[in-house]
C-alpha cells in the first residue's frame, strides 16, 4: 500500500504556525487518523525516533497519521516562556497542548477528510491526548504511552514522593557491586540529594521568618490548592477516565521500571480499583517487564509494538499490508 | 517573524527532510547549513537550532536545517547511518541550499557536538564553505565513545539490575555484527570506529576558510600549539563560553543559548568581507 508523506504547515488558532509530517495513505478503507503529540520538550520524531515506528504500525491498518509539533515544541513557531521543565510538565499536565490538537483535528477534518481520530504519546503527550478526549467526541481512542496520573509537585510533597519510589526502585539493586559505581554518576541521586538539602535549607529559614524562594510560584486556574496537596492525583485524569467508561478505548503502556507507573499504582490503581473494575472492559493497561520510561531498549519497543498491534485489531483494524511503501512528497 | 518551511530533498537514494528559513528583510547573499548533534542530543537542543536559525534569518541570512539520513524526518534506518553518511548527507545540504537559494555567494556550516565533526569535514571537501563554526565540539572520539558506553552501562543496569557487558564486550559484540543501545539507538561498528579516530584539532582545512570553535562550560581548554602549522594556514578563534549543556536532559528548558548566540553574531559580524 502506498503512503504519501508530507511535511506539513498549519495555523493555530493563535496564528502560530504548526509543522507536523502527514502520512496519507492512497487508498483508505477509514477515515480515521492518528495524532502523535509531543512527549515532554522533545520533537514530534518521539525519543530514539519510537512515534515513527508507532506510526508505522498505524499506517500498516489505514490509517492516517498527524505527528504533531504543538506551539513551542520541534520545528513549530511558538516560544515556551517557562523556565523550568516541571514548570513547563505542570502546565501541560493541565491542558496546555489542548488548543493545539484540537485545530489539528479540525485541519485534518476540514482538509483532509478524517473523522475519526485515535490520538496519543508518550508522557506529555499521553496527557494531552487524553485531556482533548475529554471533550472531543471525534476522538474515539486514546493510547497513552507513559500517562502521568499525578501532578507536577513542589517541596516536600515532590520530596516525600521521590523518597517513595527512589527506596522502591532500588531495593533489588543494592547489594549489586557495579551498582554503586554507576550510582554516583546518576541523577537521580543528585536530584534525592537536592531534594533533601532544598527541604532542610526551607525548613531552618522559615524558622527563623525569612523567605527564600528559588522557585517561580504558578499560578494554577483549574485545580485548587486543597486539591493538589490532599490528592496525589491530577483530578482531570480521573475524570477523563470515568467518562471514557461508557463508549471510548483506552490503551496504557508502562514500563515496569517507570516512576509514573509507580504513581499509576499508588494514585489510581490502588484507591478507584472498585470504579476501575466497571471501566476494565474499555480501559486496557499493559505493564512491559524492566522496561524504563523511554521504552529504550529494542525488545522493550518490540513488546510495545505488539500490545499496540493486538489492541488496534481488537478494535477491528487489522494490517491490510506488511510493507508499507512510503512515497515522500517533495 | 522569518518564514520556515519544511520539505524533502533527495541524496542519491534516500530522502532528507530539511527546514529552510528564509529571511525577510536585509536579505544577504549568504547562507548557513546546520550539523545536529548525535543521536538524542538532537532532540535535546533541537529549539536552541532553531532558535538560531530564526535568529541568523531575521539577520538577513538564509539557513537550511536537515536532519541526517536515519535520523529525525529523514528516510532511512538509523543502523545505516555512519559518519561519512552525515558528511556526504551535509554535503548535500550545502549543494541544495545553492540550488534552491540561486543568488548565494556564500555558504557557512554550523554544528554542535558531533555535529560540529561531521561541519568540519565537509568543510574541508567543499569548494564553497567560507566559515565554519563549531559549538561544544568533540575534540577527541575516543572521549566520546566512552560517553556512549557509560549510557549503555547506566540501560544495562535498569534492564538486567547489573552490568553485564563491559567496554571490551560491546566492542566484541559490535565487531561480530551486532548493535549496541546507546539511549535507545543502536550503534553499529563501522559508526563507531569512525567516531573513535575522529581527531578535530588534527584536521587541516583550506586557508580561505574562517573557522570559530566555542568551548561550552567547564570543557578542557584546547591548546593549538600541537598544530602549529594549521595555526599559520587558517584563521581560527576559539571561545570558552558559559552556557548550560543544552544538549542534554536538564531542568531547565533550552530554548536558547543567549551568550553563545552573542558571541557567535560578534564573530560573524567581525568576519564579514
Amino acid at each position: 500500500m502506498i503512503t504519501e508523506i508530507t511535511p506539513v504547515v498549519f495555523e493555530n488558532r493563535n496564528k502560530v504556525k504548526l509543522v507536523g509530517t502527514l502520512y496519507k495513505p492512497k487508498i483508505t478503507k477509514n477515515k480515521h487518523a492518528l495524532i502523535l503529540i509531543n512527549p515532554g520538550v522533545k520533537g514530534r520524531v518521539g525519543p530514539q525516533r519510537l512515534y515513527i515506528k508507532i506510526a508505522n504500525l498505524f499506517v500498516a491498518r489505514g490509517f492516517g497519521v498527524l505527528r504533531l509539533d504543538a506551539a513551542g515544541l520541534g520545528d513549530s513557531e511558538g516560544i515556551i516562556r517557562e523556565e523550568l521543565t516541571r514548570e513547563f510538565f505542570l502546565s501541560v499536565e493541565q491542558g496546555r497542548l489542548v488548543n493545539d490538537v484540537e485545530d489539528a483535528i479540525d485541519w485534518l477534518s476540514n482538509k483532509h477528510g478524517f473523522s475519526n481520530y485515535i490520538i496519543g504519546g508518550l508522557c506529555g503527550g499521553a496527557i494531552s491526548a487524553l485531556l482533548t478526549a475529554f471533550t472531543n467526541y471525534q476522538v474515539k481512542a486514546i493510547l497513552g504511552l507513559g500517562l502521568p496520573v499525578s501532578m507536577e509537585k513542589d517541596g516536600f510533597d515532590n520530596l516525600k514522593n521521590f523518597v517513595s519510589w527512589y527506596i522502591n526502585f532500588y531495593k533489588s539493586r543494592i547489594f549489586h557491586g557495579s551498582f554503586w559505581h554507576i550510582k554516583l554518576l546518576n541523577k537521580n541521586t543528585y536530584q534525592l540529594l537536592l531534594l533533601v538539602l532544598d527541604h532542610i535549607v526551607k525548613k531552618i529559614w522559615k524558622k527563623t521568618k525569612i523567605f527564600i524562594s528559588t522557585k517561580k510560584t504558578i499560578s494554577i486556574k483549574t485545580i485548587s490548592e486543597k486539591n493538589l496537596k490532599k490528592n496525589e492525583i491530577n483530578p482531570l485524569v480521573l475524570e477523563a477516565l470515568r467518562k471514557f467508561s461508557k463508549n471510548r478505548k483506552v490503551l496504557l503502556i508502562y514500563g515496569e521500571n517507570d516512576k509514573l507507573y509507580w504513581e499509576l499504582k499508588e494514585y489510581v490503581l490502588k484507591k478507584y480499583f472498585k470504579e476501575l473494575i466497571l471501566l476494565d472492559k474499555n480501559v486496557d493497561i499493559h505493564i512491559i517487564k524492566n522496561a524504563n520510561h523511554e521504552v529504550t531498549l529494542q525488545e522493550w519497543k518490540e513488546k510495545m509494538f505488539i500490545i499496540i498491534s493486538e489492541w488496534l485489531e481488537s478494535l477491528g483494524f487489522d494490517q491490510l499490508n506488511k510493507n508499507n511503501e512510503y512515497v515522500y512528497v517533495q | 517573524m522569518p518564514s520556515a518551511q519544511p520539505f524533502f530533498f533527495r541524496n542519491n537514494r534516500y530522502h532528507l527532510y530539511g527546514v529552510l528559513y528564509e529571511p525577510i528583510e536585509n536579505v544577504r547573499k549568504e547562507g548557513f547549513v546546520f550539523c545536529d548533534a548525535f543521536a538524542e542530543e538532537k532532540l535535546w537542543s533541537q529549539r536552541v537550532m532553531v532558535a538560531f536559525a530564526t535568529l541568523l534569518a531575521k539577520r538577513g541570512y538564509w539557513v537550511l536545517r536537515f536532519d541526517y539520513m536515519g535520523n529525525g524526518e529523514s528516510e532511512g534506518d538509523f543502523e545505516r547511518s555512519t559518519l561519512s553518511t552525515m558528511i556526504s548527507d551535509c554535503r548535500c545540504a550545502v549543494h541544495t541550499l545553492l540550488r534552491t537559494v540561486g543568488s548565494l555567494r556564500k555558504v557557512n556550516v554550523l554544528g554542535l557536538r558531533l555535529g560540529a565533526t561531521v561541519a568540519a569535514h565537509a568543510a574541508r571537501m567543499e569548494q564553497n564553505i567560507d566559515k565554519l563554526i563549531m559549538w561544544a565540539p568533540l575534540i577527541d572520539g575516543k572521549e566520546y565513545t566512552k560517553e556512549l558506553f557509560r549510557i549503555n552501562f547506566a540501560t544495562q543496569l535498569i534492564a538486567y539490575k547489573r552490568i553485564l557487558y563491559n567496554s571490551r564486550d560491546l566492542v566484541e559484540k559490535m565487531k561480530s555484527g551486532e548493535t549496541v543501545n546507546v539511549d535507545g539507538y543502536e550503534i553499529t561498528y563501522e559508526l563507531y570506529s569512525e567516531i573513535l579516530s575522529q581527531n578535530l584539532i588534527s584536521l587541516s582545512f583550506p586557508e580561505k576558510i574562517a573557522i570559530l570553535m566555542c568551548i561550552i562550560g567547564k570543557e578542557k581548554r584546547i591548546d593549538l600549539n600541537q598544530n602549529r602549522e594549521q595555526q599559520l594556514k587558517s584563521s581560527w578563534t576559539i571561545l570558552n563560553i558559559e552556557e548550560k549543556f543544552f544538549w542534554k536532559d536538564s531542568k531547565y528548558i533550552a530554548q536558547a543559548a543567549n551568550e553563545l548566540f552573542q558571541k557567535t553574531i560578534c564573530w560573524l559580524n567581525g568576519n564579514d568581507h
